[in-house]
């Protein structure tokens, strides 16, 4: 766990404080993504947990104990720490770059070897290519993946990430993004990721710290940061799309409901059983192997033949998916409902009207506030 | 020209001062490395690093005298011989190779060193594992345009008594013997060439292994 309380700092040529009494707390395990303008402070904040920058006042803990009591060295030692620039040392090969807190510990030759292809397996390298390469044969994409394997390397519970990925284009960031989530989820580590991207905030934080000129302006879920900004600055930063942002925050499964799910025997009974449910859509189960299909009741009704419905396709998606990609859905297949599936089994649908009514519900809150 | 005479001047009398010459280059040299890379990696401590600037400034300062006058100022006060010689030249050749290790080590990109401190090398591992290796480049030309400058000019060693090739030469030149001035001219030349790639042997060597 990371603290902070009452933090201020001065920098020695500077009129105005980068930092001014930030007091918050990150949890085991969670990510916190610290977003702002440039010249907020995240940065100095970042740099201030493993004492590359002094606090001109206040105290952080970390693990429970005050860093002004340790030595900076040893500290770093147990904070993984990736930057921007990634900062390869140019003279050393892949492996030893990994390796290079590993060795200031003084572990063993043979740990050390196999913690380091451990772990360029972990973040998607084979280490029989790179392990012998030096940095500049790698492309950005490369370095930076053996940037959070080098922080990762002693297996520190605290990992600082300062627009970890940053200099990479578009594509290869989001599979970094990605793949670093993935990664979080076996490692759990306690990570303070600084970026000045809201979408990357939202992406990775489990908890986001917005700033603005050296103060903490709001400090929650992005859940809760999107749909109750604290102010204007926070609305601003946030951006004009907010209420479709929201909908990449909430899981598709949180919107479901029970759908009817028929045997194509059953299909006579169709109108029967919809009406009976209270729903205008079913699905039926087609004899033989094919995926399930939909239809809806209005179709039934204008004597739709089951043979037609069954050549209609159906679109599904994973539970987990947010509801941004069943909107998406529902418009390429240009459909207005989707089934949603949970370790490929059939659980239930979501409808344009139910991703209304979520946007409706989360616009009261909003005039309500 | 003379064939015979520069025959004589290229076998008979230079042979002995080719040596003076060469142990004069080596003296100075090793206590040229030896005062100037400490000086220059003190100077880009965190500590000494508001003296640069000033301390520079001497050096370029010493530089700018030509040598001839160095050599000059310290005969009063070290008499004739080779000291008052090697002195001189030691004062004369600490610019670059103080310029070159400075420039050097500030040359590190900023971003490895943030990293290296971030992942926790102390001030000494920073040194000798990222800083150093990572100059050598950098201090090996500043020491290699040292030595190639110093080759020329303790030639005017012999000038306060501190022998050398500018024996020859200055014999050439006294006597209105060209032959004698084209032999010595000649070794020091040849000199130069060889311990600059003598150097450049040692450079790679030196090297980081990125760059091999």
């Amino acid at each position: 766990m990371i603290q902070l309380i009452d933090v201020n700092k001065t920098f020695l040529n500077s009129p105005v404080p980068a930092v001014r009494g930030v007091s918050m707390e990150v949890k085991d395990g969670e990510i916190c993504a610290m977003v702002g303008p440039s010249g907020c402070g995240k940065t100095t904040i970042l740099r201030m947990i493993n004492r590359l920058e002094e606090p001109s006042s206040g105290t952080i803990m970390v693990g429970g104990r005050d860093i002004q009591q340790e030595d900076p060295d040893r500290l770093r030692r147990g904070i993984g720490y990736v930057i921007q620039q990634i900062g390869l040392l140019p003279h050393r090969t892949i492996g030893e770059n990994v390796s290079l807190v590993p060795r200031l510990l003084r572990w063993s030759e043979q740990k050390i070897k196999s913690r380091v292809i451990n772990l360029l397996e972990m973040v998607g390298l084979d280490p029989g290519q790179v392990y012998e390469k030096f940095p500049h044969q790698l492309s950005g994409g490369q370095m930076q993946r053996v940037g959070v394997a080098r922080a990762l390397a002693a297996d520190p519970p605290i990992l600082l990430m300062d627009e970890p990925f940053g200099a990479v284009d578009p594509i290869v960031r989001n599979r970094l993004q990605e793949e670093f989530l993935n990664l979080q989820q076996q490692v759990k580590k306690t990570v303070c990721f600084v970026t000045h991207d809201i979408n990357e905030a939202i992406k990775m934080g489990d908890r986001i710290a917005v700033l603005n000129e050296g103060r903490l302006v709001q400090y929650n879920s992005p859940l809760e940061v999107l749909s109750h900004p604290v102010n204007d600055f926070v609305v601003n930063i946030l951006g004009e799309d907010r209420g479709v942002k929201l909908l990449n925050l909430t899981r598709a499964e949180a919107l479901m409901s029970e759908a009817v799910l028929l045997q194509e025997s059953q299909m006579d009974r169709a109108v029967q059983v919809l009406q009976e449910s209270g729903k205008t859509v079913g699905f039926i189960k087609p004899n033989g192997n094919e995926s399930i299909k939909y239809f809806t009741l209005e179709n039934i009704k204008k004597g739709m033949p089951v043979k037609e419905i069954l050549e209609k396709g159906t679109c599904f998606i994973d539970g987990f998916q947010p509801v941004k990609t069943a909107l998406e859905t529902m418009m390429k297949r240009n459909s207005d409902v989707v089934g949603i599936l949970k370790e490929d089994r059939f659980v239930g649908i979501i409808t344009w009207q139910d991703i209304k009514k979520h946007i409706s519900t989360i616009r009261e809150h909003e005039n309500e506030c | 020209m003379n064939v015979e005479r520069f025959l004589v001047a290229l076998i008979d009398r230079s042979p002995p001062h080719v040596l003076e010459h060469l142990q004069l280059v080596g003296v100075v040299l090793f206590f040229t490395v030896l005062i100037a890379f400490p000086l220059g990696v003190m100077l880009t401590r965190p500590r000494f690093r508001k003296y640069a600037g000033r301390v520079m400034f001497f050096l370029n300062a010493g530089q700018t005298i030509p040598p001839l006058a160095v050599i000059s100022i310290f005969m009063p006060v070290f008499g004739l011989g080779f000291r008052p010689a090697a002195v001189a030249l030691i004062i004369y050749s600490l610019l670059p190779i103080v310029r070159n290790t400075i420039a050097g080590i500030l040359g590190v990109p900023e971003e490895v060193r943030q990293a290296a401190r971030g992942m926790g090398m102390n001030q000494w591992e920073l040194f000798y594992q990222v800083e150093l290796p990572l100059s050598v480049p950098v201090i090996m030309a500043g020491l290699k345009t040292s030595s190639v400058l110093l080759v020329g000019t303790a030639t005017l060693a012999s000038l306060v008594g501190g022998g050398g090739m500018g024996r020859v030469i200055f014999a050439g030149i006294d006597m209105f013997w060209p032959e004698f001035i084209l032999a010595g001219t000649l070794i020091v030349g040849a000199m130069a060439v060889v311990i600059d790639r003598g150097l450049t042997l040692l450079e790679l060597f030196l090297i980081p292994r990125h760059l091999k």
